[in-house]
């Protein structure tokens, strides 16, 4: 009966129409010797193929680079230069083959998903944390890992002529409802 | 004098009242400066007379050099107001006025070329993205910008005032202007300097 359960429950989760993201909330955090600064969007879109009946999904997310406010208008026109954002225009994680069983299995355990992040015109694999709760119809994602700016060949913003650090915090915040 | 000096401080503050945003919608509350709609809007005199960037994005590569150029050109600019500033002291509480005078006149005439060259490179980049409401230290930097710059526009003038130029027999300007001039170029240099302090804040 549980295990009917699980699987009504994966079905349920994984499959495209079911899935509804309420709340997004997409960070990242520079740093410069003078000051640190966050920027923050909440457009965020999900793309989900999934096959073997709905037993594993591709999952490619997209923000768009010009959603993202960081509260100084300035910087965060700076920051679209540098990541070349009207040639690029979106973020994209990309996840392919996941078992949907071990993102369920994860409940509260955290699990590494290893995917593909595109920045400014570079793919790099990327392994990113991922803590999954799943209360009933509700769940919640979270994220936080670090990338690295010359990872991706972009070009480091300078205030002063001192450049921000290379590393850049990703805060990754999800919360959805799952529809039957 | 005093009636020169307020039209003068009035005539600028007008002209950079007019950099103020309006409100025009560009998407969700956003709103671009006035100053930037008449050189960069639509119809702004920059795409009239054909001299835009083709794209958006050799736009905000032009918009980044500018801004970038105005950041160190700002800096150099800095450096010039604080000896100027000193050298204005050592001539008025140290008595070195024929010692410093010529020095300080040509450093006035390049501080007021540096200081109007990065305003310019400001004024002139092409518009930002998104120009959001509400309180940011972008805002503070460019509400400071109002006061430096009007006290910039009359600095020359106070100097040649308190130079003497225009005493006669019966009228001694240079005695009031020689305050005017202090006290304004204590400002332009104190605001000038809390604009270039917001540009370290968050």
């Amino acid at each position: 009966m549980k295990n009917l359960l699980i699987i009504l429950l994966i079905s349920s989760l994984f499959s495209q129409s079911n899935v509804k993201i309420t709340e997004a909330k997409i960070s990242y955090t520079g740093n410069h010797p003078f000051h640190s600064w966050t920027g923050i969007s909440s457009d965020l879109s999900l793309e989900l193929n999934c096959k073997d009946k709905d037993e594993s999904c591709d999952y490619l997310f997209s923000i768009p680079w010009m959603s993202f406010n960081s509260g100084n208008d300035n910087r965060d026109n700076n920051m679209l230069y540098y990541v070349n954002a009207y040639e690029f225009k979106n973020i994209d994680f990309t996840f392919k083959n996941i078992k949907n069983i071990s993102i369920l299995q994860s409940n509260a355990v955290p699990i590494i998903l290893e995917g593909t992040l595109s920045l400014a015109g570079k793919n790099n694999k990327i392994s990113i944390p991922l803590n999954i709760n799943i209360n009933s119809i509700n769940f919640n994602i979270k994220s936080e890992f670090t990338i690295k700016l010359s990872d991706y060949q972009i070009e480091r913003p300078r205030l002063l002529m001192i450049p921000i650090k290379d590393e850049i915090i990703i805060n990754i915040s999800l919360k959805g409802i799952i529809t039957n | 004098m005093n009636k020169l000096i307020l039209t003068l401080i009035l005539l600028s503050l007008s002209i950079l009242y007019s950099q103020q945003s309006f409100g025009e919608k560009d998407s969700v509350s956003l709103s671009i400066p006035f100053s930037k709609k008449i050189l960069w809007g639509e119809n702004g005199i920059i795409r009239k007379l054909d001299c835009a960037p083709q794209t958006k994005m050799e736009e905000m590569k032009l918009r980044h050099k500018m801004l970038k150029t105005h950041q160190k050109m700002g800096l150099f600019t800095l450096g010039l107001m604080a000896y100027q500033s000193y050298l204005g002291m050592e001539m008025v509480d140290n008595g070195k006025y024929s010692e410093y005078s010529d020095r300080h006149q040509i450093l006035g005439y390049s501080t007021f070329a540096s200081y109007m060259t990065t305003a310019s490179l400001s004024i002139g980049a092409p518009p930002s993205f998104r120009y959001s409401k509400g309180v940011s230290s972008i805002k503070i930097h460019r509400y400071l910008s109002y006061i430096h710059f009007a006290g910039m526009i009359s600095m020359p003038y106070l100097g040649y005032l308190t130079a003497g130029n225009k005493d006669t027999e019966t009228e001694n300007y240079s005695i009031k202007a020689k305050k005017a001039h202090r006290f304004v170029g204590n400002i332009t240099f104190a605001t000038f300097s809390l604009a270039f302090l917001t540009t370290l804040l968050p």
